[in-house]
């Protein structure tokens, strides 16, 4: 694989080589895939909902107009995908109800994650990850994983910038309230 | 607050590099390239009737309605087309009075014009209809 900027194979795709998009499915394929999983909750459902949305980009490949990064264009075509299957389907999934865990803004919130072992953090994370609702989730993903700015998160799922930096704020509250939860669990 | 804000980040982000992101199975590429391979060869959607017809069909109309408006009672044929004038050099060719009996009356070339604007208004909402059936597909 080499070190090509996506514009140079969104134009090889676009003058006819096929095979050049398959640089961007590998390229791609995870996060779009964790976007799927995200949402749809199935691995087998994310499969096929992540192919469909390859190949829903690769159809409307014409339209993209370069003014936002590939990546973010892909992921909006991603989570729209996903939201029509939900729709579809009509499927909600109910997130737990995690008012009941309060979180102090009073604690020192570093101090949670480094009362978890270092070894069991990931998976207690993960885990604190899962009962977070779908969008949560994904806002979550593409800010701490995935690096996106507010300005991409919001261009992703829909929302205005100022919009995602609220529900960031929420989601990691709720998810640090799920973390000391854990960590009360565990002593 | 902000400091703590800032290293809550930093391990938030360190952490989810850890657990980075979930992996679809190794057939995924295999399966979206061969997906993307069938709709390469499968035949693209040409208009029997293209874009540029379509404005030679709307103009002749639009002339026929136009025309009907100056028209007397009724359309004689044999004024529309004279095949008297019709002559190559030598070859003289007789005249045709095919259509001079052949009168139609105001009321129904109106109902002609009229039924065909609907049968080509029709036929471009089963086009588009159609072109998106190939598209979703």
């Amino acid at each position: 694989m080499t070190k090509e900027p996506d514009h140079y194979y969104i134009n090889k795709t676009l003058n006819g080589d096929t095979n050049a998009f398959s640089y961007l499915v590998k390229k791609y394929e995870n996060m779009v895939f964790t976007i799927a999983l995200k949402m749809m909750h199935s691995r087998e459902e994310a499969e096929d909902v992540a192919q469909e949305a390859f190949i829903k980009s690769f159809k409307s490949l014409k339209k993209f107009k370069g003014d936002a990064k590939f990546s973010t264009w892909l992921y909006r075509i991603s989570y729209n995908h996903c939201l029509d299957k939900i729709k579809e389907k009509k499927r909600f999934v109910h997130p737990e109800n995690i008012d009941d865990f309060h979180f102090n803004e009073s604690d020192f919130k570093t101090d949670i994650l480094s009362k978890i072992e270092e070894e069991e953090r990931k998976t207690v994370i993960a885990k604190a990850l899962k009962k977070l609702n779908n969008e949560e989730q994904l806002i979550m993903t593409l800010y701490y994983f995935e690096e996106q700015s507010i300005k991409e998160i919001g261009q992703v799922i829909g929302i205005n910038p100022n919009n995602v930096k609220i529900k960031l704020y929420r989601s990691r509250n709720k998810l640090l309230s799920l973390l000391k939860h854990s960590v009360e669990i565990l002593k | 607050m902000e400091r703590e804000n800032k290293e809550l980040d930093k391990t938030l982000r360190e952490t989810f590099k850890e657990i980075g992101v979930e992996k679809p199975t190794s057939l995924f590429l295999d399966n979206v390239m061969s997906k993307i391979e069938e709709i390469k060869t499968e035949k693209v959607y040409q208009p029997l009737i293209s874009s540029k017809l379509w404005w030679v069909i709307a103009a002749t109309i639009t002339a026929l309605v136009v025309m009907s408006f100056y028209t007397t009672s009724s359309i004689q044929f044999n004024e529309l087309i004279s095949f008297d004038k019709l002559k190559l050099s030598d070859i003289e060719i007789p005249s045709f009075d095919l259509f001079s009996s052949l009168a139609i009356p105001k009321s129904v070339s109106y109902g002609i014009i009229m039924a065909s604007f609907l049968i080509l208004t029709q036929i471009y909402f089963l086009k588009n209809r159609l072109y998106r059936n190939i598209e979703d597909r």
